[in-house]
């Protein structure tokens, strides 16, 4: 399948000035290489400080890395300037943990909606509206809410509204980062078959966004997911197929995230090997 | 058994700014026997958080609580004074919560930290409340106590930090320790790691544990009962091993559906979508007359609609808040 963004030798290094005076270099990623299919379906799973939220920072070129190259089609990113940047950042979106505060709390619906279209179009007012009202039934929110203050919808309405937002501008990757672990159970279920749904086979690749869904809930990556990538200490240590990581995990960081997730697992004195 | 405590018909309700009143919490009645774990599970807004405070008489002062009684071994702490309460709060009765950075004091070293729970619990001598220190920490962190009693919030992990809140609840070693989603901001290796904390904890000191959590897989191999709750009420009281296997309330039943598993992963790659429970819950500004779960419940009748029922036993010997069994 053709492969629509993909990092090569990826490194991330943040400094970080302790108050004694010493600087010191933490490495976020190490030398990652990751390949997302166009319209695939993929998680990057693994433990906190492993490195997943800096790639996908990374990917949706909100970061630059330090070095490694990030290639989207035939546009090489980490070599683009600012304005080039423009055109590409909204093909790749992404959606962060917390609905709450992902808006200005001031903001409509509408308000929050049409933002993206005011910053990167030519529509009008009445066009707005009328793709606005479109994408609120795309994610299965009622269309009487465009005049709703978004900071008076729920936890699950809410996110639903930020993946809304995030398909404004039709973009070819969307990029979840944890945007199902602030919600109860009965509302990711809903909000991971809203992914599905964007994602379903039946749609043409062509119009059919990739998603990559990162998570630390291995349950949920697996349900989504076609493809599992594992991050530990900034480095990919295991990926491919579902089945292949849940049922037959090679790398000592997957088994331990599976041993931790695996339902009716008694609780041992062990402490699990990471 | 005697039970530890005991929470009779406890009615909690808060008013809004703007005048309204939220019925958080109805008639929960509960009780939990010494050294059991009773794990609540339930949704946001479903009341279990209103629970935990409640039993501390810590609620917030826009709340009121209409009808009720809270017994810790035979007290009713709901009728007691500042200075009482103060007294059982940390030494009976222990709280953690889901931030544990947002409870520790940023500019202090995490073991005066606790230390400080002693004092206020009148162990006088400085030497003796730092030797307990030590001692508490040896036995919550499996090496590097040491240094950990030196540090500062801010250079431990999550995980560490937990470790410390957990260490300030027991420090005068409380019956009851009630945990409002502890390890909700934890990664699942750190959170199996804190589980069994709490479960050593149980073990060796005859802890009783309340562990409020929206996430049922926690529970299963931990808690000894399962609590289910939905908009306020207690609708499912249970063996853990039951609930989490055979379900009885049409909520818990639809609630363990909507979690997909990993041993049924292979089954799912067919493009399928996870079910789900239709609706959402209701707004608990006014008083719905029959059962809440009712607009959403699969197997509603007519009597649902009519008036809320009452608590029947069920098949695997827990009680169950449905009309399918009585009501």
């Amino acid at each position: 399948m053709e492969v629509l963004l993909s990092a090569e030798n990826l490194v991330k290094e943040y400094s970080s000035r302790h108050f004694s005076g010493v600087k010191a270099l933490v490495r976020a990623l190490d030398r990652v290489n990751l390949a997302i299919p166009r319209g695939a379906r993929i998680a990057i799973v693994g433990a906190s400080g492993s490195g997943k939220s800096t790639l996908a920072v990374c990917l949706a070129c909100l970061e630059k890395p330090s070095s490694g190259t990030i290639r989207f089609q035939n546009h090489e990113l980490t070599c683009l300037s600012v304005d080039e940047l423009r055109s590409i950042r909204p093909q790749i979106q992404l959606v962060f943990q917390d609905p709450a505060t992902a808006f200005n709390p001031n903001f409509t619906v509408l308000e929050v909606l049409e933002e993206p279209w005011i910053l990167q179009t030519k529509m009008s007012a009445e066009e707005r509206r009328e793709r606005a009202t479109e994408l609120l039934v795309r994610v299965g929110l009622a269309r009487n809410i465009l005049g709703r203050g978004s900071a008076d919808l729920s936890g699950g309405q809410r996110q639903r509204l930020a993946i809304a937002r995030a398909l404004a501008l039709k973009p070819k990757v969307l990029i979840l980062d944890e945007a199902l672990s602030a919600l109860d159970y009965s509302v990711q279920a809903q909000i991971a078959n809203l992914l599905l749904d964007l994602s379903d086979r039946a749609i043409p690749l062509a119009v059919r966004p990739a998603i990559v869904l990162i998570t630390h809930d291995l349950v949920m990556a697996a349900r989504f997911a076609d493809e599992i990538v594992v991050m530990q200490s900034g480095r990919i240590v295991e990926n491919g197929p579902v089945q292949k990581i849940v049922g037959n995990p090679e790398h000592a960081a997957t088994q331990a995230l599976l041993a931790c997730t695996m339902n009716g697992a008694p609780i041992s004195e062990k402490r699990p090997a990471v | 058994m005697e039970p530890l405590l005991e929470v009779q018909n406890l009615n909690v309700r808060y008013r809004t700014r703007a005048g309204a009143d939220v019925f958080a919490l109805t008639e929960a009645s509960l009780r939990i026997a010494p050294g059991e774990i009773v794990g609540v599970l339930g949704e946001s807004g479903s009341g279990k958080s209103t629970l935990a405070t409640s039993l501390l008489a810590m609620l917030p002062v826009n709340a009121a609580i209409d009808d009720g009684t809270v017994l810790l071994q035979g007290t009713n702490l709901l009728k007691l004074g500042r200075g009482e309460l103060t007294r059982i709060r940390g030494s009976r009765i222990s709280l953690i919560y889901q931030e544990p950075s947002v409870a520790l004091h940023p500019t202090m070293r995490v073991g005066v930290q606790i230390e400080e729970i002693l004092r206020a619990h009148s162990v006088d001598s400085r030497d003796e409340r730092r030797h307990k220190v030590r001692e508490l920490l040896d036995s919550i962190f499996v090496a590097d106590a040491e240094r950990i009693y030196s540090s500062y919030p801010h250079q431990l992990s999550g995980g560490q930090r937990q470790r410390i809140a957990i260490a300030q609840a027991i420090a005068c070693k409380p019956n009851l320790l009630i945990a409002d989603e502890p390890t909700a901001s934890l990664d699942p290796v750190t959170q199996r790691e804190i589980l069994e904390l709490l479960k050593k904890l149980q073990r060796e000191r005859n802890l009783a544990i309340l562990f409020i959590t929206h996430s049922l897989e926690l529970l299963d191999g931990f808690a000894d009962r399962v609590v289910v709750m939905y908009a306020g009420r207690i609708v499912e009281d249970s063996d853990a091993r039951e609930v989490l296997s055979s379900p009885q309330h049409p909520y818990t039943q639809a609630l363990l559906k909507c979690r997909p598993r990993l041993e049924r992963i292979e089954n799912a790659l067919s493009d399928s979508r996870i079910p789900v429970i239709p609706g959402e819950p209701p707004v608990l500004s006014s008083r719905v007359q029959g059962c809440e779960f009712e607009p959403r419940c699969p197997e509603r009748m007519q009597i649902c609609r009519e008036r809320v029922p009452e608590f029947s036993n069920s098949e695997n010997g827990g009680k169950v808040r449905c009309f399918k069994f009585g009501g």
